[in-house]
């Protein structure tokens, strides 16, 4: 010990309450500073907040007014009951399933205490102001629908509340749509709310941004290269981003217009953005980037050539322009720990690359075409030898891709694998679960939790049985797309697609509030 | 060995060494305004901490003295996200640790880990209090955190009437 106790004599000083008339010493009062006290109770599920509103009157409106709950919205909720709720207390995580039928003002009665929204449908631009300009707590902000009407002039000209709210924001989910697939929005409106989108985007400056999702839906293919423009705008001035997630998606099943690839002679536009993203590469330095048939790919590897500290990464390109079998970011294969592929066509796979994976953790491998395109033809994983080389691979999940028994069988050994999910067909198990399987899975006592569909269990109550035989503390069955909240809540995150789902980790709350989303991206970011 | 006497509130003292005293937020900053004024470089620091007393010093002390190899976290690390907290961990010296206390130390603790910027202490703490809440029932809180209830009339009947929503689904 280099310390050592030489006097201890007095009589004991108390910091807490002392209730007079007992001699009892209270916890949890109002003797404690507030952020102490908002520090203990921060993390607890919102059962136990509802809970502690009941314990006393101090502890009522410390949970009211500064704790506040996690919600969800939706047209479910909006009874007396709910809304009544919502104006006593303040809401620090919110899903919002509908951010057009409700004023801002009703729902969040304490708006300075928001710390996560997720909208999951059409916004207004009423409520997007009220969110933009009394919110200086929102750190993530995600916005999967479009923007409905016109944003405000002071909005779009940086006012101080706004420039406030977007001060401290780390991460921001945002949807520009060219296309619409609702019959009853008129083509007028959607390209309204995409303007109001790209017009927002460039006026838009959060300094400690951390993450970016830009989900693009486009119909005609010149219009990648205004999306591109504005990403790039956005890009070069969040230089803190650490990770990017780019999904271009046609909206159209034509996937014959080959616009990733750079055909020459370029425009002089085009020479632009190309110049830009050169450039961008020596000014971002990200540890996450999935990127989704983005235009200018092959520019786009280069850029990822030059990201040292990647650690995740996912492509794919439905132009068969790039992809795995390019095998970008040769120099430091070594450093990654998530990789996600989405084989949308038949690549000439060389999964060699695995061999030099040493430190994987996840890898996803979804083959789309066998389901989409091409039916039937799942695709052959000829040399999966490599990946079984990845000894450190906790999560693996494969969709329509054809393993060999004796591949499956060494995966399921693999020492640190915890989860697996297999989906579909394509294990040469259409009968069944192969009674080897069963014991392959029954010998590996670390798998904590195992998904799979119907075609590779016979029927739902083999499948319990595995559950059953293997004692498996959590699993969830889904149907190979994405989870949804009840596959969620059921304590498994399933990340099979590169998209906002996986991007956000969602955090399962063992009390089944199952919409606390965190920032997964740099878990283990060394 | 450079060492730094630390005073609690009721008068004990603690030699420490000033490697591991300057693993506390305030004890660094102690010693190194000691350092700016004192014209003898080899003064030892003398630091009175006037609100926290030798029984909790003691422990604050220990734990220290337990995590001196670990990286100083910043106090406000994660402190939104609360990451910082949940990646952590508590070793099994931890749990040993703070086992044998009743929830009166535990708050005293999370007090002085506060007031000295312990991190790592003040989060193992707090998740320890966390976790005499969460699951438990009003009845149990109170009892465990001795509270006394101070709703008057239907007040908690109509908390109750407000949670139902919350609570139903």
């Amino acid at each position: 010990m280099s310390w050592s106790n030489m006097a201890s004599s007095n009589e004991n000083e108390s910091m807490m309450e002392v209730d007079d008339s007992s001699k009892v010493v209270s916890f949890l009062t109002a003797a404690m500073p507030p952020e102490i006290l908002s520090k203990i109770l921060h993390h607890l599920d919102r059962n136990s907040r509802v809970t502690l509103r009941l314990t006393s009157h101090f502890l009522k409106k410390f949970v009211d007014e500064y704790l506040g709950v996690y919600v969800v919205i939706n047209d479910q909720t909006q009874s007396q009951d709910t809304l009544s709720f919502f104006s006593r207390v303040a809401i620090r995580k919110a899903v919002v399933e509908r951010a057009s039928v409700v004023p801002f003002s009703s729902l969040f009665k304490y708006p300075q205490y928001l710390d996560s929204i997720f909208i999951d449908g059409e916004v207004h631009t009423n409520f997007l102001e009220g969110l933009l300009t009394s919110c200086p707590q929102l750190r993530i902000l995600i916005l999967l629908g479009e923007i409905r009407g016109v944003l405000p002039q002071r909005i779009t000209d940086n006012s101080q509340s706004f420039r406030q709210t977007l001060m401290y924001l780390k991460s921001i989910d945002i949807r520009i749509s060219f296309s619409t697939f609702a019959s009853n929005v008129p083509y007028e409106d959607e390209q309204q709310s995409c303007f109001n989108m790209m017009n927002f985007l460039s006026t838009f400056h959060a300094p400690l941004l951390e993450t970016c999702c830009l989900d693009s839906w486009i119909t005609k293919p010149y219009d990648r290269y205004k999306v591109t423009g504005v990403l790039l705008s956005f890009l070069e001035i969040h230089t803190k981003l650490k990770g990017v997630l780019v999904y271009f998606r046609m909206a159209t099943k034509d996937f014959s217009d080959n616009v990733n690839v750079i055909s020459y002679p370029l425009s002089d536009y085009e020479k632009q953005l190309c110049s830009r993203l050169k450039n961008l590469s020596k000014q971002l330095q990200l540890s996450t980037c999935i990127l989704s048939s983005v235009p200018f790919s092959n520019l786009w590897e280069f850029f990822l050539k030059d990201q040292t500290r990647l650690h995740t990464l996912s492509f794919c390109d439905k132009s068969c322009s790039w992809g795995p079998c390019e095998v970008p970011l040769r120099n430091n294969w070594e450093s990654m720990k998530v990789v996600y592929i989405l084989l949308e066509f038949r690549f000439p796979v060389d999964f060699a690359v695995f061999s030099e994976c040493r430190s994987l953790r996840d890898l996803i491998l979804i083959n789309t075409a066998s389901r989409e395109i091409l039916p039937g033809i799942p695709i052959d994983l000829l040399s999966f030898d490599k990946v079984l080389s990845c000894q450190k691979l906790q999560f693996c999940a494969m969709s329509n891709i054809i393993l060999e028994r004796r591949d499956l069988w060494k995966l399921i050994k693999l020492a640190d694998l915890k989860y697996l999910a297999l989906l579909s067909s394509g294990y040469g198990f259409e009968t069944g679960v192969n009674i080897d399987l069963l014991k392959a899975l029954l010998g590996s006592r670390q798998l904590e939790a195992l998904l799979i569909d119907g075609t590779v269990a016979a029927d739902e109550a083999e499948a319990e049985k595995i559950y059953e035989m293997m004692q498996l503390t959590r699993h969830v069955d889904v149907d190979g797309t994405n989870p949804t909240e009840t596959d969620i809540r059921a304590g498994l995150v399933v990340n099979i697609r590169p998209s906002y789902t996986s991007f956000h980790q969602w955090t399962p709350n063992p009390q089944g509030d199952g919409f606390l989303f965190n920032m997964e991206f740099d878990h283990n970011n060394p | 060995m450079a060492l730094v006497r630390v005073i609690s509130s009721d008068g004990a003292a603690f030699l420490v060494s000033q490697r591991l005293a300057k693993r506390s937020g305030k004890l660094k900053t102690e010693i190194e305004t000691f350092r700016k004024s004192s014209d003898n470089s080899e003064a030892q620091p003398e630091i009175r901490i006037v609100t926290i007393r030798a029984e909790i010093l003691r422990l604050v002390l220990q734990w220290l003295q337990q995590h001196q190899n670990d990286p100083v976290l910043p106090a406000n690390q994660n402190e939104q996200d609360g990451r910082g907290d949940a990646e952590m961990g508590q070793s099994q010296w931890d749990r040993d640790f703070l086992a044998p206390m009743d929830l009166g130390i535990v708050m005293e603790l999370i007090l002085a880990a506060n007031h000295l910027e312990v991190k790592g202490l003040l989060d193992i703490t707090c998740k320890l209090v966390e976790s005499k809440i969460t699951g438990r029932t009003v009845d149990e809180i109170r009892t465990a955190f001795k509270l006394k209830s101070d709703f008057k009339g239907n007040e908690e009947e109509q908390t109750r009437l407000e949670n139902r929503w919350c609570v139903e689904n």
